[in-house]
């Protein structure tokens, strides 16, 4: 009963989260300045029908208030309306680059998590300075995704799954050393080392299961941190994913596609957390 | 080692796999035989020819439209296309184009005179809402009739002067069946797209036009247009060869291209374009009046002109691609030009005299108004374009030494056209005008006083100066007259109203830059737009690996 009632109350919460994303997102373009702007106004050929179209524009979306709640309305139908900016289905656009993102997400998770797995492992059992092992993490660390991005570009090597993979990697693998660091040291963990168990075998069976359920908060976390990351990265690398598209809405103002990819976005953020808690409470109960 | 420290070797070798894992999910599709490819910044509004309303557009509506005749880039004179022929009547008000027989659509459907009829009277229906219909000044009274198959009469209410290169830019499509560019008579269809990735061009198996050797044209099987508003990752495919060209090289990547392949690139002067500084003149502004005086004074802004070292910027901002700028018609457009205009020199010492002249003082290094107010303002420009953001800090410069404080205000386009078009909320703005035709009857939403593009002071009511007049008149006059010599004279006396009185200060014309690969032939580069494809049907890629990669 008590656990029904939390998985309710996490649903809710979840729901809650994805509406004002939503409403957050219509509210903040609506408001940006140059909403009612086309780049076509200062053409000298076709600034006329550029006018003509953003009066018309003006005329039907004038209050922020009906914009919010068309949008829910329409939502609500399974109509995610019409782009500004391409005069296409928005959910037709989202569809064709969804898969393309989810890629993204998963290979540069995968390799993130591996090479901060990869590095974690050896330094945590290392006695001495960690500081200086962990340097190079500490350093991509305090480069932004973009500045990495473009130096992929300059220097043509790498690619977006790497760089999503680094700064993937950068920021989990603090957690991982730590979590790491604080099982080896566990007084069962030395005496089976002295008992002469392999370290695989006590990792797999002793140190994997009691820091499960960090590792599944860390991974809510990393996915936050991707989908952070796959905007720049994809803008970057033009990979037509749902975080160009959002680049591409931004600066075209473009409503409908913005506040979809919001949703799109809370939405899976509020279920990675979902889900990390929802395991953290079966395991509880 | 121990044998956690086993995994450092596995940690070793998944680095170099990312490192290698360079291509992702590219924004292209993979290259066609026989395919050219380059980018575009934006997606088309449309593939409607009828209805393009943009430069993406427009470009689309260039490689697919068959047009009755042609303007030749290099000559700008029209030439005939699927009208083999054409005549104009004395008075100018009847065009009679006579078609090429065997003319066919891409479907292999007969192309007769009631196909070019029904294009043109759907371009001049006001439900069209066509740009191309306002060049015809009246489009309702414009009449099209067909005596035979091969014959179309277009009946004008007055003389246009250059109508026939209006035809340029109405595609020709099969009667009643408008089909998005899909169904043309021009070199290329439209075959796939996909929104914010690649467009895909197919070549017209019906196309008419065989070259010498009656060979079939165009040589290109298909063109990709990939959409890629990313300067860098452009010169980058080049260089790679994934690319076959760039229309407009930014100044900052032609030495980088130059550098690796020196035999592709190519700086061709001057172009069309102007980059101009400008004062808020909008009385409905919300700037103090004492602001507003200073930018109606004719004085301060000759001496803002007179101030600038318009050769430090073409020097510094366009690394020498741009050429200094005293004149909204460029030294390119040779027949417009006015050779004989007299301009305010570059002189900061003289700039000093004309500010004094014109009620300003100096004191302690700052320059005052007559009513002891330091003269300081915000020059706006657009966030992004490395160049425009490079001229408005040597302004700054130039300025600080006139003792005039001027602080750089970046916007993105939509915010900057909110603040410039719909509140008039700006002191001064630094921005480009690109000019695609070089016919200055193309300009003249920019002069006439009443319209919403004349930026200095937009949607005038009645003039409000004698020489906003005055230029009203000159470009009506241009406008509209029969005479070759009396359209120049207008345009002369208008560019030198402009060079008196400096409502635009124009500082340099940026040079057009092209980047061509050397595996490309038939190619014939032009500075119009649009530019090294002009004639897109003669150009034919050569196969077999590029030296810097690709296919």
């Amino acid at each position: 009963m008590r656990l029904s009632l939390n998985i309710l109350m996490r649903a809710a919460r979840a729901l809650l989260l994805v509406v004002f994303a939503a409403s957050g997102t219509i509210l903040m373009v609506r408001c940006a300045p140059g909403y009612f702007s086309d780049a076509r106004e200062m053409d000298g050929l076709y600034g006329q029908v550029a006018q003509m179209e953003m009066q018309t524009k003006r005329k039907t979306e004038d209050s922020i208030r009906e914009t919010i709640a068309k949008t829910f309305q329409s939502w609500a139908r399974g109509d995610f309306g019409q782009s500004r900016q391409y005069q296409t289905p928005v959910a037709g656009l989202m569809a064709s680059r969804i898969p393309v993102s989810v890629r993204l997400l998963s290979e540069g998770l995968a390799f993130g998590w591996l090479l901060a797995i990869s590095a974690a492992l050896p330094i945590s059992a290392l006695r001495g300075n960690h500081v200086l092992w962990g340097a190079p993490f500490t350093l991509l660390l305090s480069i932004p995704t973009a500045a990495m991005a473009t130096a992929c570009i300059v220097a043509n090597a790498g690619g977006p799954v790497m760089v999503l993979a680094l700064v993937i990697a950068a920021r989990d693998f603090k957690f991982l050393r730590h979590l790491l660091d604080e099982a080896w040291s566990a007084s069962h963990l030395l005496l089976g080392r002295a008992q002469g168990i392999s370290p695989p075998r006590l990792f797999a069976r002793h140190i994997l299961p009691n820091i499960a359920p960090r590792l599944r908060a860390l991974a809510t976390l990393s996915l936050v941190t991707a989908l952070g990351a796959l905007l720049p990265v994809e803008v970057i690398f033009t990979v037509p994913g749902v975080g160009q598209l959002a680049w591409s809405a931004v600066m075209n103002r473009d409503l409908p596609v913005l506040a979809a990819v919001s949703v799109l976005m809370a939405a899976a953020v509020a279920a990675a957390e979902w889900m990390a808690s929802q395991s953290a409470l079966v395991e509880a109960g | 080692m121990s044998s956690r420290f086993r995994s450092i070797p596995a940690f070793l070798l998944l680095c170099s796999a990312l490192c290698a894992s360079g291509q992702f999910a590219s924004q292209s599709a993979p290259r066609q035989p026989g395919e050219l490819a380059w980018a575009i910044h934006y997606d088309p509004g449309t593939f409607d020819p009828a209805k393009v309303d943009d430069q993406a557009s427009e470009l689309v509506r260039y490689l697919t439209g068959g047009v009755l005749v042609r303007v030749n880039r290099l000559t700008n004179k029209p030439e005939p296309q699927l009208a083999d022929s054409y005549r104009i009547s004395e008075q100018g008000r009847l065009l009679v184009f006579h078609l090429r027989p065997g003319l066919r659509f891409s479907d292999g459907t007969e192309l007769t005179s009631a196909d070019v009829a029904w294009s043109l009277r759907r371009v001049l229906a006001p439900d069209t809402q066509s740009v191309v219909a306002e060049e015809f000044l009246s489009p309702a009274a414009v009449v099209v009739d067909t005596p035979d198959k091969l014959t179309v009469r277009v009946h004008l209410p007055r003389r246009i002067p250059g109508v026939e290169a209006i035809f340029d830019e109405i595609a020709i499509e099969p009667a009643n069946r408008p089909s998005q560019g899909r169904v043309t008579a021009g070199p290329f269809t439209v075959a796939e797209y996909k929104s914010g990735q690649f467009l895909r061009l197919r070549r017209n198996p019906w196309y008419w036009r065989r070259d010498a050797a009656s060979a079939p044209l165009p040589y290109a099987s298909s063109i990709r247009l990939d959409i890629l508003n990313n300067r860098e990752q452009e010169a980058a495919n080049f260089l790679r060869g994934e690319y076959d060209l760039i229309d407009a090289l930014a100044p900052e990547y032609f030495a980088v291209v130059a550098r690796r392949e020196p035999q592709a690139t190519r700086d061709l002067g001057a172009s069309l374009n102007t980059e101009q500084l400008w004062f808020n003149q909008s009385p409905a502004s919300p700037l103090p009046q004492y602001e507003k005086a200073w930018f109606r004074n004719r004085g301060f802004r000759v001496a803002i002109s007179e101030a600038i070292h318009r050769v430090d910027l073409a020097r510094i901002a366009y690394d020498g691609h741009a050429t200094p700028a005293f004149d909204f018609i460029s030294p390119a457009n040779q027949q417009w030009h006015n050779n004989n205009l007299k301009y305010p020199p570059e002189n900061p010492a003289l700039a000093q005299q004309t500010l004094a002249a014109s009620g300003f003082h100096r004191s302690g290094g700052r320059l005052y108004d007559s009513a002891g107010h330091a003269v300081r303002f915000s020059i706006l420009t657009n966030a992004g374009n490395g160049a425009r953001q490079k001229m408005a800090s040597l302004i700054q410069q130039d300025l600080a030494r006139a003792g005039i404080e001027v602080t750089i205000v970046q916007l993105d386009f939509p915010a900057l056209i909110e603040r410039l078009m719909h509140k008039q909320d700006y002191e001064a703005c630094l921005l480009g005008v690109s000019n695609a035709e070089p016919d200055p009857s193309s300009m003249m939403n920019m002069w006439l006083s009443s319209s919403p593009n004349h930026q200095w002071n937009p949607s005038q009511k009645t003039p409000a100066t004698p020489w906003e007049a005055e230029i009203d008149r000159q470009m009506r006059l241009q406008a509209s007259s029969a005479s070759q010599r009396e359209r120049k004279l207008a345009i002369d006396r208008v560019q030198q109203i402009v060079a008196d009185q400096q409502p635009f200060i124009y500082l340099v014309y940026p040079n057009v830059l092209q980047a061509v690969s050397p595996r490309l032939s038939g190619v014939d580069r032009a500075i119009l737009s649009p530019g090294p494809i002009w004639k897109i049907d003669s150009i034919r890629r050569a196969q077999g690996r590029s030296q810097a990669g690709g296919q």
